[in-house]
């Protein structure tokens, strides 16, 4: 018992959510027309959205597609792979590989293929395993290099970024947030978009704002400068850095930080070129991971060209519905032609792999999908708990109840699946059930359309839908359905087989194993300039990298005390910088706005990050809480 | 005779863990090791456990520390029937409110107030340090 662990969590490869702890998972408020969660779980909420909605992107799903890749050559070799021997046991790692082969010949309609390839059998395996260790490093090297930037990110949407009762283009989150967070005042307002922005903005607020809220940014503060540390405070940093250089060219990006976290979502998740690094077919000469170092490290070098007039071109496409936008997002420093080529690529990359060796001789292995296709990755689990379930004979539907309390009534309208070809096992008496409760496709519905799937064993037996259209985000829900654990576990498997595959040729877990350890350093070199842009010189990057390798900001700022007060001052400002708000909070926390300031500038003295809060006289300046008159406070941090 | 007592504090932000360490002598409060997360497990920062040395002087300023919470909301046991037990945990969950595990299972935990939470605390570390004493 405890709480070790992350508070909630999202898996990269499956995409499956859990935004509370597991011991306090509670179905009840997400469970009716509107949800009645309460501001407990919105930070972490709006953490687990974020990294969800990046990992539903070109860069997330070439991140999928190579570890199927190497699941699915890792089939093939142990398809190709001797028989196995009974004499030795099968805690051997090849010995339970070639069971697997075995088993794997049995079951296909396709039979044994050894005999195939004669005299080049042993060099076609090896090839195999080389191709499989290539997709295994990229995956490894890009899921690494990517880490830091993901959790700045959601950190940044967790900490800083608003939207304003004025922004014409916004992130999905501050209507996800105001639809599922702001209960029946949401309703009442009407919900005209500027209703939604600010109901979206005073929950952020009130949830960033409390004494939990600054304590969980000041933990993030105090995290190690250390990419192999969950890279935490690196991306945190970078993101920030990154939002103070458009801002720096343009002061109402200060205001618009939801809109500069769309931007840098799609300026490294949309990315065609990255992603196409990443999904290249694999290479015998083991090379692809360098290819996305390189990618990546060049997509970083050009955020430092980026100015206002890119984030407005951007700005405009988003403000389109969705479903009337081009393919193509401008404003990412990239023309049409060169998007086209890049999506050239990667299209090449996933033929590719239509024509590679497991589709011709096994043509069943076909995709595994096991952890949902493309667009259910964008699905959003909020809630996955054991229920047990009860035929209803009054309405002819099921009772679903969890801890023994019933939570939910499902009318015999929703049972599924309602196809003519196949009808479930009816419900005769209490059974054990699943409950998963989603926001459909969240990111593209902001978070409008809600589901609750009820399944028993491998079957769906219930699905009732929320939202405005609520029979279409029930087919949208169960369509290819799979729960949280289900999602995890398949995408586990995909690591395992090819782990198991590896294991047949020690000289690439070598290569493996070497590369691992070199990760950290290169990583943490990638980051290092971005975090620290705003240090004062070379000479300060340098020491404050070293300094806070270990305790972050800690070891510049030196007191717990002061450690929580920058977090407070950036929280507040991200709101409303009026000096005069910010003073009232400050009081409120029992803290002294001006000893707070001292404290950055004293730090800015000794150790040249980060820069000093700077103030303006702004009368009629707008940030995110409106129109300010007299100084605004911005701190870098 | 072993005098050292361990109050073990699992759910702990990581700026909770740098403040109690500032109140105590060195070597007083140690961090637990993280357990390993699972490969492409994406989220917060993962809470912190800590052990606790519990001396007399110890045992104030950790009470002082709880107390001062804004948001102590549950304790949990009475400290009179588990007086001397092993295996004290305080469980400080997401929304911060504390949960005292005294040689007791989580589910027979029990939701008191904030007086009462402080008086727990008070009890609990008096009883271990005369059991540590007299031993």
């Amino acid at each position: 018992m405890g709480y070790s662990f992350h508070p909630g969590e999202t898996d990269l490869l499956s995409n499956a959510t859990r935004i509370v702890a597991q011991p306090d998972e509670d179905p009840r408020p997400w469970l009716g027309a509107v949800p009645t969660v309460g501001s407990r779980q919105l930070l972490t909420f709006v953490h687990e959205a974020t990294h969800n909605w990046c990992f539903s992107s070109a860069v997330g799903q070439a991140q999928v597609f190579i570890a199927q890749r190497a699941e699915t050559n890792a089939t093939l070799l142990g398809a190709l792979w001797d028989d196995p021997d009974p004499s030795r046991d099968n805690v051997s790692l090849v010995n339970a590989f070639a069971h697997f082969g075995s088993m794997f010949r049995a079951g296909s309609m396709y039979g044994d293929k050894r005999g195939h390839f004669g005299g080049d059998l042993d060099r076609v395996r090896g090839e195999l395993a080389a191709l499989i260790a290539d997709d295994l490093l990229r995956l490894e090297v890009a899921e690494a290099i990517l880490r830091p930037l993901a959790e700045g990110l959601a950190l940044f949407a967790e900490y800083d970024a608003v939207s304003r009762g004025a922004s014409t283009a916004w992130s999905p989150l501050p209507s996800t947030v105001a639809w599922n967070f702001a209960g029946r005042e949401i309703l009442r307002a009407g919900s005209p978009v500027a209703m939604t922005l600010l109901a979206a903005t005073r929950l952020l607020q009130d949830a960033r704002l409390s004494r939990v809220g600054v304590d969980a940014k000041a933990s993030v503060l105090v995290q190690p400068l250390d990419c192999s540390a969950g890279g935490y405070l690196p991306g945190y940093l970078a993101v920030k850095s990154m939002w103070r250089h458009l801002y720096g060219h343009n002061m109402r990006l200060y205001g618009e930080s939801d809109l500069v976290l769309a931007y840098l979502r799609s300026f490294f998740y949309g990315n065609l070129e990255l992603a196409a690094a990443i999904a290249a077919p694999p290479g015998l000469d083991l090379e692809g991971a360098n290819r996305i170092v390189e990618a990546f490290t060049r997509r970083l070098v050009e955020f430092d060209q980026t100015t206002d007039d890119d984030v407005a071109e951007f700005e405009r496409f988003i403000a389109q519905p969705v479903a009337t936008r081009d393919w193509f997002t401008p404003g990412l420093l990239r023309s049409q032609e060169q998007g086209e080529a890049a999506r050239d690529l990667l299209d090449a990359a996933y033929e590719n792999y239509d024509r590679s060796l497991p589709m011709i001789l096994y043509p069943d292995l076909g995709w595994h999908d096991s952890v949902g296709p493309p667009e259910q990755r964008g699905n959003l689990i909020v809630s996955s708990v054991p229920v047990t379930i009860a035929p209803d004979p009054d309405s002819g539907g099921i009772t679903v109840s969890w801890r023994e309390l019933p939570v939910l009534a499902v009318g015999p309208q929703d049972l599924v699946p309602v196809t003519k070809s196949v009808r479930n096992t009816p419900i005769t008496a209490p059974a054990a059930a699943q409950l998963d409760v989603l926001l459909v496709s969240f990111a593209t519905r902001n978070g409008l359309s809600r589901a609750a799937v009820i399944r028993k064993g491998r079957e769906i037996v219930a699905c009732t839908g929320w939202g405005p259209d609520p029979g279409e985000a029930r087919n949208l829900a169960i369509e290819e359905f799979r729960s949280r654990d289900d999602k995890v576990s398949a995408a586990n498997l995909f690591r395992w087989s090819a782990d198991q595959a590896l294991s047949t040729r020690p000289w690439l877990s070598q290569v493996r194993e070497q590369t691992r350890s070199a990760l950290p350093g290169i990583t943490d070199e990638l980051y290092r300039d971005t975090a620290l842009w705003r240090a004062r010189d070379n000479t300060a990057i340098d020491n404050c990298a070293a300094l806070m390798h270990e305790q972050g900001m800690y070891a510049l700022l030196g007191s717990a005390g002061a450690v929580k007060r920058m977090a407070l001052l950036g929280l507040v400002a991200s709101i409303n910088s009026s000096e005069d708000f910010i003073n009232s909070v400050f009081r409120a926390h029992g803290y002294e706005l001006a000893a707070a300031v001292e404290e950055t500038s004293q730090c800015w003295e000794r150790h040249g990050f980060p820069r000093p809060v700077v103030s303006h006289e702004a009368k009629g300046i707008v940030v995110a809480a409106g129109e300010v008159d007299g100084n605004i406070l911005i701190p870098l941090i | 005779m072993n005098a050292e007592k361990t109050v073990e504090i699992t759910g702990l932000q990581l700026i909770d863990y740098l403040e109690l360490a500032e109140q105590f002598p060195p070597g007083t409060v140690r961090r637990l090791p993280a357990p390993t997360q699972p490969a492409g497990a994406h989220g917060e920062p993962t809470l912190v456990t800590v052990l606790l040395t519990l001396t007399a002087a110890s045992a104030q300023v950790l009470t002082a520390w709880l107390v001062s919470r804004q948001t102590v909301k549950t304790a949990a046991a009475t400290p009179a029937a588990t007086a001397g037990t092993e295996g004290i945990t305080l469980t400080i969950s997401p929304d911060r409110s504390i949960i005292l595990h005294m040689g007791a299972t989580p589910s027979q935990a029990t939701e008191t107030g904030k007086e009462a939470l402080v008086s727990g605390i008070q009890a609990v570390t008096s009883a271990i340090l005369k059991e540590a004493e007299s031993g």
